[in-house]
């Protein structure tokens, strides 16, 4: 599920401060901090937090009166589940909870039961095997190459090449200038005591852009010679500086599919596995007779799967990876919004069929069952 | 209740009877069910009586942008070899049909397949490939020697 980050001001008292948009505002000892670790309730303060904007913001209605579904990563552990079902039921007084793995929502609103969920998100890359259903849990892979990894890859290609990057609020004024040439510009004074994980997600954030209307995965291996016929992509910063990008827009993505060619401090590259190679690997791990159902469904959701040329890629190299007489089938919904909250819209649909409301773990089972009951409803 | 997250769809009696009755009576070449109004439905049933030549009318049964669940009376071999027959059970959802429908469709397909006894072969189908005679032949025999 996308969250929003949320900041917190550390002091004797903590103020938490919520939503995309009102964290851009400078604002004095603010950190930016973010409730999930690895997918899962890390910070729980912090995300009591977010609850409480949700449903005071967004939900505008009281907490009783709404059963809640929330989607959660296949890898999520039993502790962690049982801890939110009591916060739901006891501080937030829900009437019914359902919790359902992420892939298994995103499969079905692909409308497959079985398939390979290949999800690559901000934080990591994973294949998740389902099939009729079912999670497969010993066949998960997890990488560390997803969208932060290619911001980060950014971030050192432009500093390499000596390219300021700020967001547009850190600049006062700036002159138009010609291609390539350096800009002229002038900072704003910041805010005294903005912090520097504030300023860090600020220029991450202009990175990000820098990176969608850029970056590109080539449909081939990286090879300068093709390369050199990829048409260029202008790009301007907010400093004004301004150039067209040609083979660097193939370069800073390729290490997604090939991690031979990652150049980043605390990253072994013969470590890490391609794209494919995280897709392949799981399958492999899973029954010899269901892996050609998941083959010919492999699902790709995530916000870094709209990398350009991403799916293009993914299927070309797989179907090196796959057997000549396997089906191979890769399957990627246009839109951005279902790339990115695939398996909130299941939930979402699921949770508002009627023939669903028999399903919820009621609070009055909750009441007589304890906070174990959410193994045995939503296991 | 399955281990999933399921649409809680009931699968009613009549729907049952239906397959019980084309199991025993083989008389029947396929039952088509849909989901409408939140409703699991027989659609189509052909009987032997209506003109359906498995060889080529397979794909005609199934909708573009429409998600179902047919129950095939699936026929191959030949007279030298020995005829073969077995009921197979193809869960239909094109990539073309509504989101909702598909999600649907997808949290009812086990419900309804755990309620019909002796199905010889399950199969998922997404495009029209996989529709043709040929296509639901070659998935079905990949299940039976799976299992």
């Amino acid at each position: 599920m996308e969250r929003p980050p949320s900041s917190i001001k550390d002091s004797s008292e903590k103020k938490y401060i919520h939503d995309t948009s009102s964290i851009l505002y400078p604002r004095e000892h603010m950190e930016i901090g973010h409730p999930l670790k690895d997918g899962m309730i890390e910070d729980w303060d912090m995300f009591e937090s977010t609850l409480n904007h949700i449903y005071k913001r967004h939900v505008q209605s009281d907490s009783s009166l709404h059963p809640v579904l929330m989607s959660e990563p296949p890898w999520n552990v039993r502790i962690k589940r049982e801890k939110l079902t009591e916060l739901l039921f006891e501080k937030y007084n829900i009437p019914a909870f359902f919790l359902s793995k992420n892939a298994v929502l995103t499969a079905f609103a692909n409308s497959r039961a079985s398939g390979l969920v290949m999800d690559s998100g901000a934080t990591h890359t994973t294949a998740v095997p389902i099939h009729e259903g079912y999670c497969l849990q010993h066949a998960i892979i997890k990488s560390p190459l997803g969208g932060d990894f290619i911001t980060k890859q950014a971030k050192n290609f432009l500093t390499n090449q000596k390219i300021e990057v700020l967001p547009p609020t850190f600049i006062a004024s700036r002159e138009t200038v010609k291609e390539g040439q350096l800009p002229i510009f002038k900072r704003k004074e910041l805010l005294k005591g903005v912090t520097q994980s504030w300023q860090d997600y600020m220029i991450n954030t202009q990175i990000q852009d820098f990176q969608s209307s850029v970056l590109q995965v080539s449909d081939v291996p990286y090879d300068e010679d093709t390369v050199e016929q990829m048409p260029s992509a202008p790009y301007e910063f907010p400093t004004g500086f301004n150039m067209e990008f040609s083979s660097e827009r193939i370069q800073v993505a390729e290490g997604l599919f090939d991690p031979t060619v990652i150049k980043a401090p605390g990253l072994e590259p013969s470590t890490m596995l391609s794209m494919a190679h995280i897709a392949t690997s799981s399958v492999h791990m899973c029954d010899v007779d269901i892996r050609s159902a998941l083959l010919s469904n492999v699902i790709v959701t995530g916000g870094n799967s709209l990398l350009l040329g991403f799916t293009d890629r993914l299927q070309r190299d797989l179907s090196l990876k796959t057997p000549q007489n396997t089906k191979l089938k890769v399957i990627a919904p246009s839109g951005t919004a279902e790339r990115r909250f695939s398996s909130w819209i299941g939930g979402s649909i699921l949770a508002s069929l009627g023939t669903f409301q028999q399903m919820w773990l009621s609070k009055q089972e909750y009441e007589e069952m304890g906070r174990g009951c959410v193994e045995k409803k939503c296991p | 209740m399955g281990p999933m997250p399921v649409s809680g769809i009931s699968v009613t009696d009549d729907l049952i009877e239906a397959y019980n009755a084309m199991k025993k009576g083989k008389k029947t070449h396929y039952i088509k069910y849909a989901i409408e109004n939140e409703a699991l439905i027989i659609k189509e049933t052909k009987t032997i009586d209506d003109e359906f030549d498995i060889k080529t009318d397979i794909p005609g049964i199934f909708d573009t942008e429409e998600c179902c669940y047919v129950v095939l009376d699936l026929k191959w071999g030949s007279d030298s070899s020995g005829n073969k027959q077995k009921l197979v059970f193809i869960s239909w959802a094109p990539d073309n049909a509504k989101v909702k429908a598909k999600m649907l469709h997808s949290s009812s397909d086990e419900l309804l397949k755990s309620k019909l006894e002796g199905l010889g072969a399950k199969v998922q189908a997404n495009d029209a490939s996989e529709v043709t005679y040929e296509a639901v032949l070659e998935a079905a025999k990949q299940y039976m020697t799976s299992k």
